[in-house]
């Protein structure tokens, strides 16, 4: 994403990327409120296989999830304000991301990234990820 | 008895009450039911007891269309026949693979898996197998239980495969018929052709060759073809002196629909969310008798919603899935994702990635736990091996070719065809696969089939021959009838996989012995037995 300006947004999603590919993040590229630097480096810093999983998205032809970018579709689905607004809690982060996966699954929402079969859910957070840190 | 047919005076007619053409598994399991009963059998086979060229020579033949190896490679023309090089894997069809399928175009066998049961049961005893053998919660308990798939969308099975210290097919049958007083074990004799009455109606006589290119006759009053999926047609067709288009080939339909296993090597490979996945239902384990090892396949259910053909899926083979080298790629991966400096950056990076995507909820806690604490644990990567059912189509199929060979007999073309529906069917299974293993928590699904399927790669074939006489009740669908005879003809019947209609995904030996026990019950009623 070109000319990256931090938003409330960005940083939640930001944080809901790493968190559900498993990975935290280093708090120099986020910044953001203490809460989330506490919820990402609670889980594995490597932000760079997202974003690979992000370009092998980008590079297929004519794959499309939708109108908008990765975070847009992101920020419907789980609702992040509303998160923030309640607390901001990692576990509850972490369940909605999982109700989401789970929904692609049961319903084939399914698309093969470079043969590797993944879900919708899966695939915005990668092209999130690379989108926030591009 | 073992009689060698160059010895036979030329001319000489031999009378025996069945005469069994060919000494694979059917024709010698059918005559197995035989033994001591005082019918007499007579088992004319091409071959000898060991393999020889001559015998070879007359199993050479064109391959056009898809490849195919060499057809004197896949074919074995002596004692024994394809017992000689069976892979020993042992499983019946399921009770789905019977049914007449419209939406995929595959017609059903005119009997249930019910019909076959008992003599499923009986040809279990045959391999030397045990009666629980395919007893699921049995084996969970000895092997491992099978993985939980959510809705049980995808089922979980058991095969054997048998050792050779159990089941070799030459020594076996030696033994067996060496000392017979009823059966009679012709080598070196190749039917020639098949001679009905004047209304072809009825078969009277078999005219067999010798290696000298002299003839003898056999008479008999029941006749049994069991040379093949490939020689059954090829020898029907060339019976063509009562019946232009072949014996039994009124409505042309004799070497038609030959199907064959179709298997993609590369079909997909699984990425486990959970490394400590238990592994041990489909790896199985060493048994007296040989093997017994698990296979994933869809649903009936989803099969028939999807309108699939039946399809298994082998965690790489028994031997080499679970080996060094594969869990070594896992550490591999795991070890520079650990430390992601050490990531190249040319490097196919969706190989490592897809090992740390897994699921979720594991990635997030279980995962970080085990990178952290455990970073030499083998994250396995499991290799998925398609096994699948070939749709019936009538372009797959074997024919006359205009070459003959030493005895003057028309060589055979083999013309393999799959169809752009085997391929779709390909292309959606994999992906249902990647949906359930999804769903159901087990880990990610990388497909490896490549955009044409089998356009591109073709099949790798089993030697599994099926389909060229099949069994319909209607004569104008099928070669043979429910009893596995020749519609119009009241004597002559066919044994072995050219009479399946369709071949499921297990490999057809077991049901070809329990058909060929079915069909010994069977003509014992005929002949008042």
């Amino acid at each position: 994403m070109k000319g990256y300006r931090p938003s409330r947004r960005h940083l939640l999603l930001a944080s809901c990327s790493v968190l559900a590919i498993g990975m935290a993040t280093r708090a120099s590229i986020f910044g953001g409120p203490a809460r989330i630097v506490r919820a990402l480096t609670a889980f594995f810093p490597n932000p760079d296989s997202a974003r690979k999983i992000g370009e092998a998205v980008v590079a297929v032809p004519d794959f499309s999830l939708g109108s908008g970018d990765a975070g847009d579709r992101l920020d419907r689905s789980l609702g992040l304000v509303q998160w923030e607004d309640s607390g901001g809690s990692p576990d509850e982060l972490r369940a909605r991301l999982n109700d989401l996966v789970r929904a692609d699954y049961a319903s084939g929402r399914i698309h093969p990234v470079a043969g590797c079969y993944l879900s919708e859910t899966e695939i915005n957070l990668c092209l999130a990820a690379l989108e926030i840190t591009a | 008895m073992f009689l060698n047919a160059d010895e036979v005076p030329q001319n000489t007619v031999i009378e025996t009450d069945i005469c069994v053409v060919g000494s694979g598994p059917a024709g010698l399991s059918f005559a197995r039911e035989f033994e001591a009963t005082g019918v007499r059998v007579a088992i004319l086979e091409s071959g000898a007891l060991d393999i020889d060229d001559f015998a070879v020579s007359l199993t050479e033949g064109e391959v056009v269309g898809l490849p195919y190896p060499d057809l004197t490679a896949i074919r074995q023309r002596v004692f024994g026949g394809a017992g000689i090089h069976w892979g020993g894997n042992v499983r019946h069809l399921e009770a789905s693979d019977y049914d007449h399928r419209p939406e995929i175009g595959r017609e059903g066998w005119p009997f249930s898996q019910d019909t076959l049961r008992p003599y499923y049961k009986r040809a279990l005893e045959f391999f030397g197998l045990p009666s629980n053998s395919f007893d699921r919660a049995h084996w969970s308990k000895k092997n491992g239980k099978p993985w939980r798939f959510k809705d049980r969308n995808v089922v979980s099975q058991i095969f054997h495969t048998v050792g050779e210290d159990t089941y070799d097919g030459g020594k076996y049958w030696r033994q067996l018929f060496r000392s017979s007083r009823n059966i009679r074990v012709y080598l070196s004799a190749t039917v020639v052709d098949i001679v009905a009455d004047a209304d072809v109606r009825r078969i009277e006589k078999l005219e067999v060759a010798k290696r000298d290119r002299t003839r003898f006759t056999v008479r008999a009053t029941q006749f049994v073809l069991a040379t093949g999926g490939i020689e059954n047609a090829r020898l029907l067709l060339l019976c063509d002196k009562q019946q232009k288009a072949g014996l039994g080939n009124d409505n042309g339909h004799v070497g038609k629909y030959f199907q064959e296993h179709l298997t993609n090597p590369n079909f997909a490979f699984l990425i486990p969310s959970d490394p400590h996945l238990n592994l041990g239902f489909y790896k199985g384990q060493s048994l007296p008798w040989g093997d017994a090892w698990g296979v994933l396949r869809l649903s009936d259910e989803i099969l028939k919603k999807h309108a699939l053909s039946n399809i298994r899926f082998q965690l790489a083979t028994i031997t080499n899935t679970f080996n060094e080298n594969i869990e070594s790629d896992g550490m591999v991966s795991l070890g520079r994702l650990a430390d992601p400096s050490n990531m190249f950056p040319n490097e196919d990076i969706l190989k490592h990635v897809a090992n740390v995507i897994a699921d979720i909820d594991y990635v997030a806690s279980a995962g970080y736990e085990r990178l952290t604490k455990y970073p030499n644990y083998p994250m396995k990567k499991v290799d998925v091996v398609g096994i699948g059912e070939q749709l019936p189509n009538a372009s797959s199929q074997v024919r006359l070719g205009r070459e003959r060979d030493v005895l003057g007999q028309q060589r055979v073309v083999l013309d393999w065809q799959v169809t752009e529906t085997d391929n779709d069917i390909v292309r959606k299974t994999v992906k249902l696969l990647a949906q359930f293993v999804g769903q159901s928590k087990i880990g990610r699904i990388v497909d490896q089939i490549p955009p044409g399927v089998f356009a591109d790669v073709p099949p790798k074939p089993h030697f599994h021959h099926m389909g060229t006489t099949r069994m319909h009740d209607n004569p104008k669908k099928g070669v043979v009838d429910g009893n596995s005879r020749i519609h119009r003809l009241e004597n002559l019947f066919v044994a072995g996989s050219s009479v399946f209609p369709s071949s499921g995904n297990a490999n057809p030996t077991y049901t070809i012995v329990a058909l060929a026990i079915r069909l010994a019950d069977h003509l014992k009623k005929v002949l008042g037995r």
